[in-house]
């Protein structure tokens, strides 16, 4: 008994003096450390693709969809996209933010995966060449993301170097950075695309040896889109030099295999695309719900109008007439019993001949209409399957209202309406067809402050050194 | 064993001249030695038998003994009596009040102290006040009853836990739900529906410093601490207890259309059904319009009640058996307990069956071993979309189906489909399935080694929870024909665990020097670990064939798009502490307790690993000082006053601290992508409390009551700081920004009558709590929603644009800009945060308790008062954009015409979202009412001791302006929340 006694004295003296400090150093389980995230060659790679999976690509279809002229409200919309859709464009808007945020968001995960990387001792050739090409990869898509802010919160004035850009991230940081200058945005957007290009310079998208897929930004995405940066700053021949060699090297796809590029089936002039396997991996549901029939919006009227319904390809490929007046959008609706599943489109060669055309079109050096009206011809050619319109242009003008058409019926819900009224200098204007009592706005002019975003509020809020876009409350 | 046997040794020695004694009735009364008043439901038992019985209601007794017995008189609050039996018959005893005892010993959770000593803020709710409630969760049952403790249902699901606030709420991003012990043993809040509240002897509810501070980092959202029953040496009693009844939903506080009502409605609106059946619709030109009213009539006639289809009454039966007693060295409590509910709403229901043991031996003269445990299963099962805005959630179907919609066709099948509201929530809960079950252990074992002055101590606890989540969509369903994946159903299974492991050891001094000055001191070594694993899937493609089993799912492959999901995760967490409290007491008047902790938590980083929390308090005892001894009418005065610190680190990850990345998928490849940015500065969210209270008693101990003031300062609060997003991430938790809680509670008990007979007395407590944010770091106010978190108001404010009404004119509605400007405009920059807020500052509960003779009655209301909550229910039921869903009556004021002075704008303009969906939602509810007789054990021959009958009633009725089911709720706005059903039991508890 005393024995005893003694012992849980002890044991219990023992027990108080017992320290577990060393169990308070916890680690997480289902997560990685940010020290142990990237230590192989595979991590990098793996990384990489985290950061294309970022990319909405859905948001850029949505709001060129939703702001102009080619949707009309249905009556079973009970309010999806009717805040951008009615021209409620304020800072707080949801939209607003989702475009801002993703853009920074993958740009922050480039910038880690540029920064591990260089971390990264190669093994073998093989490590090297696939280090070398991810770094080419990160390098486009942070320039493809900064563009895309660009496109969405400045203005398109050119050349306007003191105008304010967006902050060009070159590092993963938590910080308050001042939006760029026009200038100093785009000297940072071309050292990246320049070197992005001497890297992936022979990783084209194709058949070819040492090609990588369309899934990822190969040396003609990356050509597609430096002919898209020229032309949105207005360097014409760099725009046409750029597009020519998009052109030259991956095939447009004609008008019979044209549909089948909607169901997926076909790979064809897709040069770079967001693969959307499942509805797991995100639905396009701007125009329809994904779980019942709910129809959100129909095409406009007046964009239906516009197409050759006989010949066109194109109008049965994104639409279905549902009765007179009713038109459902279904290029994204294409893949049975998966719907609204289809991958995300983000740069075709098609873009590249109405970028092309259009720099042939403007007036300078390098204009020259006959050129500018063989590619709408070539483009149309591959797009109607019997009875091909050709054209000639006479003026300036004239080329660049029919190249600006052939951008609307070629690359309608694509996101870029918005973008080419903005960069046209036009308005939003909405025929009063495709206005019905729930709609607030026929539009806006080509001087609103509509077209150019608000910086989101809540970037606003966090960051002292950001300034808000003209015409929009602080 | 030894002494026990020296003792009947002795015994027989003495008694050597009755070694034939005889057995014979010994009868007598058992009465109060100071009042002289009989005590009732004393227990006699013959010491080292299992013999005994107990005092009727006039304090009588008589039983079976032999001269020489040793009888051993005992009642709670008195000092036990043993008398050995002579050659008498007769043996009346008068015992004393123990005075230790009936000073009312409270739990504090580590320690017990008597109530005169007590330095800090406690309220103490016995069982007399939890028993035969019949609801599930026991936080549920606390409504009310404590003041500075406010508790919402949110649901009216069986089982559900409440939200439980002690002072107001003290974090704005993380939790402030307050920590629950069981017995020693922190046990998870949120899963009580597998405790059984009849095993709880009290209740605790610990709020200032002095009280909370020695719980460290879990101590500032405040304390409840539940002891067990436990059994008495000596004594034996068994008890069944029963209770059976209906569950009803309450009336409504709207009207809703019927088909007659909705049909001219949806003609004003020249939509829908009614309007195609107009004979003003140009499109009937031609119709003869006796057809239409046949099709009119023929609506009419197929009307369903949805409030019928939904709702039902439901059946409640509860029953325990337990076990209580002991003898010399050992005492146990055990018992059994079976709860049955059924909700109000189709397919709620809950099955509970509960075990309890707690044992403690005296294993030698200074070793005490024991356990105290409970194991529970229970089965729930639940209504779609609980608590969801969703035409699945039977809650909102009922009301937002149309009155003429059919629920049948003619062969009995149900009519469901597209746009079929009525139906198709219907079809959910006759065909798919929700269910969870749960197990759960809460157990501790101890062992106590006292020597001379000293206690020491150490016992290992554990809270264990296992859940199983069942989800089956009916292939054959409506809803099954909808998942996307393969239209055809959905299984899905999922399993968690929450384990948690205490390990403490302690030593006590105690000591009493010179007769007034008592020393307690108290050390403590804690370590708690919790571990947090889960894991679950999800088919697809069922087979219409096989039930809800996992054999039906379909093996997904990339071309049938059937891919299962599956996931799960583990987590874990470990808090390591050394504490210490000394209380000193001076000549019974002058009280002093001082405790500290120090707490180290693993969600933290290094630099702020640790934290030191502790508390000072003290008391006076005024009635104990001889000057005070004069005032007659005062019996007792107690000030109180305590100040200290304590902390928070609930409501933030368990590796906030470390920046992270996760593994991710990109179409079927693996992905590495950043998840968290990390915080390795994060620290607790520390609350300075101070606290001064009175206790008094006053005539004759007939009026007792309680004042308690407090300012609590919350710093260092986790928010989540809004990033520039060119940080990749939206927000960093940091801590920056304050908030006070500051109020009064009272409570009063009086008895206003009393006599021989009959006590009536009454109770109430009230709480006032004003919440104050005083600083918020980074910037002054962001905006949650319709919520503003904003300097210098109030948490929970409401931020919305407020509604000026209806332009007579023209129908339109009206809004005040930010000016107070009426304006036919809308836009969110007009919000306003002069709406209020949506937590109660004021709070309450008051009751009657009567007794006469055998029958009681109890009674008891509940109020909270000065607050408002958005009704999201009129939002859709009283708004023509959402005219295809059934409407309230008050919609058929719509405005029609200039001139028409309404509050229903015309249906031109689009319902917004305004302070028009504000409403008042200060109520009082009658929350119980139990009436009951006891039948005394003389009535069936002493077979049994008592019976004890009653009838009860649970949220009977309440008194509000609010217009959604229920204005008591957790959350600042109504949406189809499960309500709080009427719950009406008979019952009986038997004593052997």
């Amino acid at each position: 008994m005393k024995i005893f006694k003694i012992n849980i004295t002890v044991l219990v003296l023992a027990l108080f003096f017992v320290s577990c400090e060393d169990e308070l150093a916890t680690s997480p389980y289902d997560q990685l450390s940010a020290e142990n995230a990237f230590s192989t060659v595979n991590d990098i790679e793996q990384g990489a693709l985290g950061a294309y999976a970022a990319i909405s690509g859905q948001n850029i279809y949505a709001l060129n969809a939703l702001i102009t002229d080619n949707l009309r409200r249905a009556s079973t919309n009970t309010g999806q996209g009717m805040q951008i859709f009615n021209h409620n464009i304020i800072p707080g808007d949801g939209t607003v933010s989702g475009l801002w945020s993703n853009s920074y968001a993958i740009i922050d995960r480039v910038n880690r995966v540029l920064a591990a990387a260089e971390n990264i001792e190669a093994a073998t050739a093989n490590e090297e060449d696939i280090l070398n090409r991810v770094r080419g990869e990160m390098l486009a898509l942070r320039a493809y993301q900064h563009f895309e802010l660009y496109r969405n919160f400045a203005d398109y004035d050119y050349p306007d170097n003191a105008g304010l850009a967006v902050p060009y991230m070159l590092e993963s940081q938590i910080s308050q950075p001042a939006r760029d200058t026009k200038q100093d945005f785009f000297t940072l957007l071309n050292e990246d695309l320049n070197e992005a290009e001497a890297i992936l310079e022979g990783y084209g998208y194709g058949s070819g040896s040492g090609n990588i897929s369309n899934e990822r930004l190969n040396a003609w995405a990356l050509k597609g889109l430096r002919a898209r940066v020229a032309q949105y700053t207005e360097q014409w021949q760099d725009a046409i030099d750029y597009a020519t060699e998009v052109i030259n090297n991956v095939q447009l796809t004609d008008a019979s295999t044209f549909p089948s590029l909607w169901d997926d089936s076909v790979e064809g002039e897709v040069i770079f695309k967001l693969p959307r396997l499942t509805s797991s991996d995100g639905t396009i549901s701007i125009f329809e719900r994904a779980t019942n029939s709910d129809v959100f919006f129909y095409a406009s009227n007046e964009l239906t109008g516009l197409y050759d319904t006989d010949n066109d390809v194109r109008f049965a490929s994104y639409f279905e007439v549902v009765e007179e007046g009713f038109v459902k959008v279904q290029k994204y609706n294409k893949i049975s019993g998966q719907k609204n599943v289809a991958d995300i489109k983000m740069m075709r060669v098609a873009e590249m001949y109405l970028i092309r055309a259009e720099a042939y079109a403007q007036d300078g050096a390098q204009q020259d209409l006959g050129a500018a009206a063989a590619d709408i011809n070539t483009l149309r050619a591959n797009r109607y399957a019997s009875n091909a319109p050709t054209v000639t242009y006479n003026s300036s003008n004239e080329a660049l209202d029919d190249i600006r058409l052939e951008y609307r019926l070629e690359l309608a819900y694509e996101g870029h309406r918005y973008y080419d009224l903005k960069r046209a200098g036009l308005p939003v204007t909405r025929i009063e067809d495709d206005i019905d009592n729930a709609t607030a706005s026929d539009g806006f002019e080509a001087s609103s402050p509509f077209f150019v975003l608000p910086i989101p509020q809540n970037e606003i809020f966090a960051n002292d050194n950001m300034i808000q876009n003209p015409g929009y409350s602080e | 064993m030894f002494r026990k046997l020296q003792f009947v040794l002795l015994l027989s020695l003495i008694y050597s001249s009755s070694v034939f004694a005889q057995s014979r009735t010994i009868e007598g009364v058992v009465s109060d030695a100071e009042t002289g008043e009989a005590i009732v439901a004393a227990s006699i038992q013959i010491e080292g038998t299992t013999r005994g019985t107990t005092t009727n209601i006039d304090g009588e007794y008589s039983l079976e003994a032999s001269t020489g017995d040793v009888l051993i008189f005992s009642f709670l609050g008195y000092i036990p009596k043993r008398v050995t039996v002579a050659d008498q018959n007769t043996i009346d005893v008068q015992l004393a009040p123990d005075v230790q005892m009936l000073e009312d010993v409270v739990v504090t959770g580590y320690t017990t102290e008597s109530r005169d000593k007590i330095t800090g803020s406690i309220s103490t709710i016995t069982n007399q006040s939890l028993e035969s409630v019949p609801l599930a969760s026991f936080d549920q049952i606390l409504q009310g009853k404590s003041p500075g403790l406010y508790i919402t249902s949110g649901s009216g699901q069986p089982g559900s836990a409440a939200t439980v606030r002690i002072r107001g709420s003290a974090s704005i991003t993380g939790s402030s739900t307050p920590l629950y012990v069981v017995d020693g043993v922190p046990i998870n809040s949120s899963d009580f529906a597998t405790l059984n509240p009849s095993d709880f002897e009290s209740v605790s509810v610990l709020k200032d410093a002095s009280a909370t501070a020695v719980y460290g980092s879990r101590g500032s959202n405040g304390v409840i601490v539940v002891t067990t029953k436990r059994g008495q040496s000596n004594q034996s009693e068994i008890t069944y207890s029963g209770q059976y009844g209906v569950s009803t939903v309450g009336e409504p506080n709207f009207d809703m259309m019927n088909t007659e009502q909705k049909l001219e409605f949806e003609e004003i609106l020249r939509g829908f059904t009614g309007w195609a059946i107009s004979p003003d619709n140009p499109a009937n030109a031609g119709v003869d319009p006796a057809v239409l009213e046949e099709q009119r009539q023929e609506l009419i006639a197929q009307s369903t009640d949805w409030e019928d289809v939904f709702f039902r009454n439901g059946i409640t039966q509860n029953h325990q058996l337990s076990f209580a007693g002991g003898n010399d060295r050992t005492r146990y409590y055990v018992s059994g307990s079976m709860f049955d509910q059924q909700g109000v709403g189709l397919r709620s229901a809950l099955e509970r069956y509960t075990l309890r043991l707690n044992l403690d031996a005296n294993v030698s003269d200074n070793i005490t071993v024991g356990f105290n445990g409970q194991g529970g299963y229970s089965e729930s099962t639940f209504i779609e979309s609980e608590n969801g805005v969703a035409l699945s959630n039977p809650f909102a179907a009922v009301y937002l189906a149309n009155p003429y919609e059919k629920l049948f066709d003619e062969d009995g099948n149900i009519l469901s489909g597209g746009g079929k509201t009525g139906a198709n929530a219907y079809d959910r809960t006759q065909n798919d399935e929700n269910r969870r079950n749960e197990i759960k252990f809460v157990g501790k074992g101890f062992i106590n080694y006292d020597i001379s002055d000293f206690r020491f101590g150490t016992n290992l606890s554990l809270d264990y929870r296992e859940r199983d989540f069942d989800r089956w969509i009916n292939p054959t369903s409506y809803a099954g024909q909808l998942v996307s994946q393969g239209g055809s159903g959905l299984l899905s299974k999922s399993n968690n665990r929450a384990t948690r492991i205490v390990s403490l050891t302690t030593a006590e001094y105690i000591n009493t020097f010179d007769d007034i000055h008592t020393v307690n001191v108290f050390l403590g070594n804690e370590f708690i670990k919790q571990y947090f694993d889960s894991f679950g899937y999800t088919g697809y493609g069922l087979s219409d064939k096989l039930g809800s089993t996992p054999a039906s799912i379909t093996p997904g492959s990339p071309d049938n798009g059937l891919i299962p999901g599956v996931g799960g995760g583990i987590s874990d967490s470990a808090l390591w502490s050394l504490f210490g409290i000394i209380d000193y007491s001076y000549d019974n008047k002058y009280n002093l307790k001082a405790s500290v902790r120090r707490d180290g938590s693993s969600r933290f980083g290094e630099a702020n690993q640790y934290a030191l929390l502790w508390s000072l308090g003290g008391s006076w005892v005024a009635t104990n000082e001889d000057f005070m001894s004069d005032i007659d009418y005062l019996d007792r005065l107690v000030v109180r006053a305590s100040y200290g610190k304590t902390g928070n680190q609930l409501g933030i990850g368990n590796y906030q601290r470390v920046a992270t990345f996760s593994i991710g998928s990109y179409v079927g490849n693996s992905t590495i992508v950043p998840s968290s940015p990390g915080n390795d500065d994060l620290k607790w969210e520390t609350t300075k409390k101070a606290n001064l209270g009175f206790d008094f008693a006053v005539l004759d101990n007939r009026v007792t009551g309680t004042v308690d003031l407090y300012n609590e300062a919350t710093e260092d609060l986790f928010i989540n700081q809004s990033l520039s997003r060119t940080s990749g991430f939206t927000s960093l938790e940091v801590n920056a920004g304050s908030m006070r809680n500051r109020g009064v509670e009272l409570s009063l008990q009086a008895d206003v009558y009393r006599s021989t007979n009959a006590i009536i007395s009454v109770n109430g407590n009230y709480s006032y709590n004003q919440n104050e944010i005083t600083d918020l770091g980074q910037v002054d106010e962001f905006e949650l929603g319709t919520s503003i978190i904003k300097e210098g108001l109030p948490l929970g404010t409401h931020y919305v644009v407020g509604w000026a009404g209806v332009d007579p004119a023209t129908g339109a509605p009206l809004y005040y800009d930010g000016e107070g400007n009426v304006t036919t405009q809308f836009s969110g920059d007009f919000s306003q945060a002069t709406f209020g807020t949506w937590l109660p500052p004021r709070t309450g509960g008051f009751g009657v308790d009567a007794s006469y003779k055998n029958f009681s009655l109890r009674s008891q209301f509940t109020f909270a008062s000065g607050y408002t909550r958005f009704n999201n229910q009129s939002f859709f039921n009283e708004n023509h954009g959402f005219a295809g869903f059934n409407q309230r009556t008050v919609m058929l004021d719509i405005w029609q015409e200039p001139g028409d002075i309404t509050d229903i704008q015309s249906n031109q303009y689009a319902r917004q979202f305004s302070s028009k969906d504000l409403e008042d939602a200060s109520y009082l509810r009658f929350r119980n009412l139990m009436v009951s007789y006891r039948i005394p054990g003389s009535v069936f021959n002493n077979q049994v001791s008592g019976v004890r009958l009653f009838v009860q009633g649970q949220n009977l009725y309440t008194w509000t302006k609010f217009t959604g089911f229920d204005p008591e709720d957790s959350n600042n706005i109504a949406q189809y929340e499960y309500p709080t059903p009427r719950i009406f039991t008979t019952g009986i508890d038997i004593n052997f």
